[in-house]
């Protein structure tokens, strides 16, 4: 029992998150009952103004909770003085202002703040944890650059790497990926679980970009509007439907087959396809995408990949008409022009 | 990698530890020894050495004029310089300077009041001609202070630092607007009275006066030097030195009560000076390659006393009898100097701060 609770950084008590003004108070989130445990990445997902900010700045204590108790290493955190607190947890945003001409070692240095003196200097100890910090996110190669000279990407690695200089056992991060590229994101949350993993820091993120999550994740936390948060590893939460049943949207539905979303079409016309492998796999992405239902059974459109020469060519049958494509999109554009109704 | 770091390290320290010493101390010296009596540099250095001399009207020329005069320079440089930056720092603004905040409109207010509203409050204010400098530092002091407290008490109030430079602006426009009425109801002698104040003064203080000012400005940079480290933090944002254990709130009323005691009792003092404050923060940002404060609050100093000696040097006309308005020396040399900053930088927002 004493083993297991050494694990959890933070566990949140009935909280309740939102925003007070004057008397009265205007609930966001609400029956949070949270753990975070050591060396795990987490991913809080949720829709845009669900609340993820919100709570994201509850936790780490820049605005007070409603009710319920947030614990810190068994502390509550309103125990905790700002100082302490920032040995605990370090944030890192989704932007960070210019800070001007900056060299990328004295931006990590930054996170040392908790532990300097007044006059800011670095004692071998601060030195040995900022070297760290740089090669643990792979940018020692840059740690003289002007930090004006680096791009979005390069800035969060930066940003990240002062938060782990902080040495805390806790990172929080608010969508340090919104205005990152698809490479760069997955870049970064990568490196956030490996950080996670080495470290044996817990790591939340919030973000909603449900793909990466799925692909790098330890945890989800899931955030809906009126509802409490749910929790587990994103491959259960897959598999009971709840990412499905949470995510419910008239436009898209989870398909549990890929972990993607797609979209909804109102009138579902069904396609037989005949064909194999990566061919099959990409051809019936074309259709779904343009509002077909693939399927495996005899239905009056059949489209047969044909594979007996090559370049490979599709084959759609219609009642008594036949077509020859060589390509997806050539069969796509034919498709969207002709209404082909059973 | 290690020897591009200390390079960059070196001539911080050679700016920091030979130049900029250097250059002040030349410039001092060199702003005693001008002036429109010729005494030469030797009889000078023995003047200040030993207090003797071979014209007892020389000691008495550098003791009680020069001296004072190039005290207030360095006192005014180091002052006005230190609170741009802190001003700069806190907004995250390359434009701001010691006067956003609406102390100097403040102090002319309370100098327009005395100066010009003899004429309203007849017989309560000593009539124009036996206002002496204390009643009109007294009187910067007590304009200061009322917009001091304003903005301490608005500043405690207001979560967000761009709400305080907007009220610190609008308190200008809004003191600026008194003055502009109370000199509707001058006559020419009190208007030229109060103009004369604005151009700014160097050379107005005496001893007596100096006793006071100096402990004021040495323990206002004394603050400055003692905030050096949340300063780097607020660098990144104020949520960032939040959540690395810098209380915001306590460390902006500290830069707050900073700038206001420099710049309200340097404008108190010796009338409103522009553009140093402005200039300053960033030529000592380019010359050090760096805005690190570290190294930053203590170029700045240095070189705002350089400049402001070099400006009041200028100012005295070397070899004349006339002494120029200080305030337009340092708007004539500060203006060009920011906008060759504005032009020189591709990015103004990434050479800033």
């Amino acid at each position: 029992m004493t083993h297991e609770t050494s694990h959890i950084v933070l566990e949140t008590v009935n909280l309740a998150v939102g925003y007070r003004s004057g008397s009265s108070k205007k609930t966001i989130l609400d029956r949070i009952n949270l753990k975070l445990e050591r060396g795990n990445l987490v991913c809080l997902l949720g829709e845009n103004g669900v609340g993820k900010s919100t709570l994201l700045k509850t936790i780490s204590g820049v605005i007070s909770p409603l009710s319920g108790d947030i614990f810190i290493d068994g502390t509550p955190l309103y125990r905790i003085s700002q100082k302490a607190l920032a040995k605990k947890i370090s944030l890192v945003l989704t932007g960070t202002q210019k800070p001007g001409i900056l060299k990328v070692r004295e931006l990590v240095a930054l996170g040392r703040y908790p532990y300097t003196g007044w006059g800011g200097g670095l004692s071998a100890d601060d030195h040995k944890k900022i070297d760290r910090a740089l090669s643990l996110t792979n940018i020692d190669y840059m740690a003289e650059e002007n930090v004006a000279t680096l791009s979005d990407g390069q800035m969060q690695k930066v940003m990240i790497a002062r938060a782990l200089a902080q040495d805390s056992d806790m990172m929080i991060l608010d969508e340090p990926t919104a205005f990152l590229d698809v490479n760069n994101r997955l870049e970064i949350m990568h490196l956030l679980k490996m950080l996670a993993w080495e470290t044996k820091k817990a790591i939340l993120v919030s973000t909603h970009d449900l793909d990466t999550a799925f692909h790098t994740a330890d945890q989800l936390w899931l955030a809906t509007c009126c509802l409490p948060i749910t929790t587990g590893c994103p491959e259960d939460l897959i598999v009971q439907g709840e990412i499905a049943h949470l995510f419910d949207h008239e436009a898209f539905t989870f398909d549990h087959w890929s972990g993607r979303f797609k979209a909804n079409f109102k009138s579902v016309k069904r396609i037989f396809l005949v064909g194999e492998d990566k061919y099959h796999l990409w051809t019936r992405n074309g259709l779904e995408r343009i509002g077909f239902k693939v399927t495996n059974e005899e239905a009056p459109l059949k489209l047969t990949i044909l594979s007996d020469r090559n370049p490979r060519r599709w084959s759609l049958s219609f009642k008594e008409e036949c077509h020859d494509f060589n390509g997806i999109g050539d069969l796509i554009r034919f498709l969207r022009s002709h209404t082909l109704s059973d | 990698m290690n020897a591009l770091q200390s390079k960059g390290k070196t001539s911080i320290f050679w700016y920091l530890v030979v130049v900029f010493p250097v250059a002040m101390t030349l410039l001092f010296m060199f702003n005693i020894y001008l002036g429109s009596v010729d005494i030469p540099f030797q009889e000078m250095l023995r003047i200040l050495g030993r207090r003797e001399s071979v014209h007892e009207s020389w000691i008495n020329i550098i003791f009680e004029f020069r001296l004072p005069k190039a005290t207030t320079a360095v006192l005014v440089g180091a002052g006005l310089s230190i609170s741009g930056l802190l001003m700069q720092t806190l907004f995250n603004n390359p434009l701001a300077g010691p006067f956003v905040l609406g102390i100097t409109s403040g102090a002319s207010l309370g100098v327009a009041l005395l100066v010009m509203a003899s004429y309203l409050l007849a017989g309560m204010l000593p009539v124009l001609g036996e206002i002496g400098h204390w009643a009109l530092i007294i009187a910067g002091c007590l304009g200061a202070s009322l917009v001091l407290l304003i903005i301490l008490l608005v500043s405690i109030r207001v979560k967000s630092s761009m709400t305080l430079l907007i009220i610190g602006l609008l308190f200008g426009s809004t003191t600026g607007a008194l003055v502009s009425i109370l000199q509707f109801f001058s006559d020419k002698d009190e208007i030229q009275a109060y103009l004369i104040w604005t151009f700014g003064s160097l050379g107005g203080l005496t001893w007596d006066e100096l006793v006071v000012f100096i402990p004021v400005v040495v323990s206002g940079l004394i603050l400055a030097f003692l905030l050096k480290k949340p300063l780097n933090a607020l660098l990144i944002g104020e949520s960032y030195a939040q959540s690395m254990g810098v209380n915001v709130k306590k460390v902006r009323l500290m830069i707050i009560l900073t700038t206001s005691l420099l710049a309200g009792s340097i404008t108190a003092f010796c009338g409103p000076i522009a553009f140093i404050g402005i200039a300053v923060p960033h030529m000592a940002r380019i010359i050090l390659n760096s805005g690190n404060h570290r190294y930053l609050t203590l170029a700045t100093i240095m070189l705002g006393i350089i400049v402001m000696l070099l400006c009041d040097t200028i100012a005295q006309l070397p070899g004349s009898q006339y002494i120029l308005p200080i305030n337009a020396i340092t708007s004539l040399f500060g203006a060009p100097m920011v906008i060759w900053i504005v032009l020189g930088k591709k990015d103004v927002r990434n050479s800033f701060a």
